[in-house]
């Protein structure tokens, strides 16, 4: 081979992989493939341009370039989706200057560089429906992300209005000081009980209203628009109490929200089920003192009594999303049917999160959001072999050890 | 009906002839899959228990008259070993900083959930010892999760006394080593004199040397190699400290590790290879992931500790905690190992025959040999599987637990209906 042969066939392999680059998916086939909706033995996903462009048992893979993975005793899912998460959140996750803070994006505190997403990422979690804290009435606006960072390294936003976040129970109201004896200021922050919870929603729920969306002040506008559907409703409420309260003021205000925690609504299934109210459920805890969160009572089969009710549910790890595999696998120990479990971290996490339309579920036209496993994915046993997400490999394990 | 009386009667009149014959009764635990833990797994195969021992495990005939409990496609494996543990303690620590006279047989609650859960996670043995925030923090005890008093669950009295390298409020690392090698020392001098003392036949007014031999006895213990001590290394670093801290006294040692171990591995290997090649001398602290942030690099990068270990030929005893989260189970402890590469077997012997041999007791428990006590899981399926729970447990040849009867599990599950 002489010299300009061998630059000609250099530059020409430097154009099909570019330096530094990852060559493209073109497909991933496994033994078993659970697409969201069933389990296919064997499976193949095809992916074209970041998105899933064909899911089979058995489907050909076209020729052409791009990295083909062939894996047949693996089994792969969906991209898991943890629906209630902070993970990733720099600093304090709730704004404690006031109790009311609506147009408070929990997007600008994401950084997906940080330990805690890539530790999720390499769990085989690829999108969080990202909120604010809890510690406030009104916390503000959630996004759906994904845990892997966009090329030049800004989060990769599935949609950033995903939810306005509302607290009921005790997390706004603990630690706060009563106002009187103290001046007015950010050091007193109103509601010190749960009536006040209440009062302090109300106010901030019709003066939004009031303002209507093209209020000049972010705050009032961003609850109009909640108030007006134009955003969905998001809450967190963990006690029979509190579970009782959101279906009592959601027919006075208006709202649907889908609520989060719900650590009590084994108690009250049937009402939730009635009620059409989704539930965002976990984490689950190991009643150590014997209580649960909130004081609550707890039940470990709470999401499969939920489920068994009709109750549509996704399972969430909370701050560490890294543990929800575990939620689920847990789940599933302690009576959840294995099927529900596993659509409650991907398809059904997407649906209550409000990005059905583009993950959680390998279908045409989806993003190519997938993760590949050596065993069961409901095995804590098993390991992550292969996260995709847009169609690009963001995490293989052989390249970590 | 007739011929069964016949049966009947002569197996009554043979049981008769027996000598003793609750003591004597042979159980014969038949099922799918039984791991032994010490070889291979025996498949289809039987384990004979008679006078709370192990007699035989293998593919079998049954002798007549045992008594049989099939377990259909159930799996055996010694009851989980924990090496270190603060179950049924109301407090993991004294507050006084060098308290090497305190022990938790004083202070363990035989009645306290913690210790309750312990069989329905499968744990058969536990080192109940205080907790890392001391210097020297008194004594550990070997105990069966098993009896009204503690008395009754006792395996052994003087199991480890624990040390501690994590500094404890307003000390340093340095002072907190001072302050453990100072301790030691005044033990030794104090009986010293007191040995001078007694030998002149001189006793100062005020003296009660009982007193002080009570005080100091642990110590002693420790350094004259009666009494292991139990060292708490959370960094690296402290695992050379903990080293030196043991030979310069020549004190028998067992360490347990924090999640920064990785780095010490080429270290605790040598120590490991020097001490022989059933040694176990490392119990991990139940976090086996952590997040490692180079501030040169700036980078962060998630380091495994468990399968780390393992690569470098580092053996251990996984530890679990009294949480609320998944590392409270043994199972999942080694379920988490696997997914970090540590071979099925390795893992399994990480909850059972090494925490065994690392508590120095591997001559009685942690794996299903002739001989030993027998301490046996029945489980519903393989032990590090999350569908599978413990069926039932036998305890020194007794079934001790039994899921169909655990109230508690169900309450655990359905909630508490009645309000």
């Amino acid at each position: 081979m002489n010299d300009t042969v061998r630059l000609l066939a250099v530059s020409l392999a430097l154009a099909l992989v570019p330096a530094g680059e990852p060559e493209p998916l073109k497909a991933v086939r496994v033994g078993h493939l659970f697409t969201g909706k069933e389990v296919l033995s064997p499976g193949v996903v095809l992916f074209e341009k970041g998105k899933i462009s064909a899911v089979g048992r058995d489907l050909p893979i076209p020729a052409g370039p791009g990295r083909v993975v062939d894996l047949p005793d693996a089994f792969a899912t969906p991209g898991l989706v943890d629906a209630a998460s902070t993970t990733g959140l720099a600093g304090p996750d709730s704004e404690m200057t006031r109790e009311v803070t609506p147009c408070v994006r929990a997007l600008r505190a994401f950084d997906p560089s940080s330990g805690e997403v890539r530790r999720a990422l390499r769990s085989g979690v690829t999108t969080l429906f990202l909120e604010p804290g809890s510690a406030s009435v009104v916390g503000g606006i959630a996004s759906v992300v994904k845990t892997a960072p966009g090329p030049d390294g800004a989060p990769r936003v599935v949609r950033a209005d995903a939810a306005l976040r509302l607290s009921f129970g005790s997390d706004p109201s603990a630690g706060n000081f009563p106002a009187h004896g103290i001046p007015q200021s950010i050091y007193a922050r109103r509601p010190t009980t749960r009536m006040g919870v209440l009062a302090v929603l109300r106010d901030a729920w019709i003066l939004g209203r009031a303002a209507g969306t093209g209020s000049g002040d972010a705050d009032l506008a961003a609850m109009a628009r909640a108030a007006a559907g134009e955003i969905p409703v998001r809450t967190l409420a963990r006690t029979e109490e509190d579970l009782g309260t959101v279906l009592r003021v959601k027919g006075d205000l208006g709202f649907s929200p889908v609520v989060e925690g719900v650590a009590e609504g084994w108690k009250m299934a049937d009402r939730l089920a009635k009620a059409k109210v989704p539930c965002v459920v976990g984490p689950l805890s190991y009643p150590v003192s014997g209580r649960g969160i909130e004081w609550s009572d707890p039940a470990m089969d709470n999401a499969g009594a939920l489920h068994r009710a009709g109750v549509r549910i996704a399972l969430t790890a909370g701050g560490n999303s890294a543990g929800l595999r575990d939620q689920a696998s847990l789940a599933v120990r302690w009576g959840l049917p294995r099927e529900v479990a596993l659509r409650a971290v991907t398809a059904e996490a997407a649906e209550l999160s409000g990005v059905g339309a583009r993950v959680g579920t390998l279908e045409k036209g989806l993003d190519g959001d997938l993760v590949v496993f050596d065993g069961d994915p409901l095995e804590p046993s098993s390991r992550v072999r292969l996260v995709v997400v847009d169609g690009e490999a963001a995490y293989e394990s052989e390249a970590s050890r | 009906v007739r011929k069964e009386t016949i049966v009947l009667a002569a197996a009554l009149v043979l049981f008769a002839a027996l000598p003793a014959p609750a003591e004597e009764e042979v159980l014969a635990v038949k099922a799918r899959r039984i791991l032994v833990v010490s070889g291979p797994p025996v498949e289809d195969g039987v384990v004979l228990v008679r006078g709370g021992k192990i007699e035989a495990v293998g593919k079998m005939e049954i002798p007549p008259l045992a008594r049989v409990i099939d377990l259909g496609d159930g799996w055996v494996c010694p009851g989980f070993v924990e090496a270190h543990s603060q179950a049924g303690l109301d407090r993991g620590n004294e507050q006084q900083p060098v308290v090497p006279f305190a022990s938790t047989l004083d202070s363990l609650d035989p009645s306290a959930p913690a210790i309750e859960d312990q069989l329905r996670e499968g744990v058969t043995t536990l080192l109940v010892i205080p907790g890392n925030d001391t210097q020297i923090g008194g004594q550990g005890i070997l105990v069966k999760p098993r009896g009204r008093t503690v008395e009754e669950m006792l395996v052994r009295r003087s199991a480890g006394l624990k040390i501690s390298l994590e500094p404890v409020r307003n000390s340093s690392r340095a002072g907190q080593l001072a302050a453990i090698r100072k301790a030691m020392k005044d033990a030794a001098d104090s009986r010293d004199a007191a040995d001078r003392r007694r030998s002149d036949g001189a006793t100062a007014a005020g003296d009660a040397p009982e007193m002080d031999d009570a005080r100091r006895q642990a110590l002693l213990d420790l350094l004259d190699g009666r009494l292991p001590a139990v060292i708490y290394a959370p960094l690296a670093m402290d695992a050379r400290n903990a080293f030196a801290l043991a030979d310069e006294r020549k004190i028998k040692a067992r360490f347990v590790l924090g999640p920064d171990a990785w780095r010490a591995a080429a270290l605790l290997r040598a120590r490991q290879d020097a001490a022989g090649p059933d040694a176990v001398l490392y119990a991990l602290d139940p976090v086996l992931e952590v997040i490692d942030r180079d501030e040169d690099q700036d980078a962060e990068t998630i380091r495994e500790v468990a399968g780390m270990l393992h690569r470098a030929g580092v053996r251990f005893a996984l530890t679990s905690d009294e949480g609320g989260g998944p590392s409270r189970y043994p199972w999942y402890q080694a379920a988490t190992a696997v997914r970090q590469g540590v071979p099925r077997q390795d893992a399994l012997k990480a909850v059972t025959l090494d925490p065994a041999r690392f508590l120095g007791i591997a001559d009685r428990v942690g794996s299903i040999e002739k001989g030993k006590d027998a301490n046996l899981l029945l489980l519903t399926g393989d032990p590090l599987s999350s569908a599978t729970w413990v069926d039932r447990v036998i305890l020194e040849g007794e079934v001790v637990y039994d899921r169909k009867d655990d109230r508690k599990l169900k309450r655990l599950i359905e909630g508490e209906k009645a309000k």
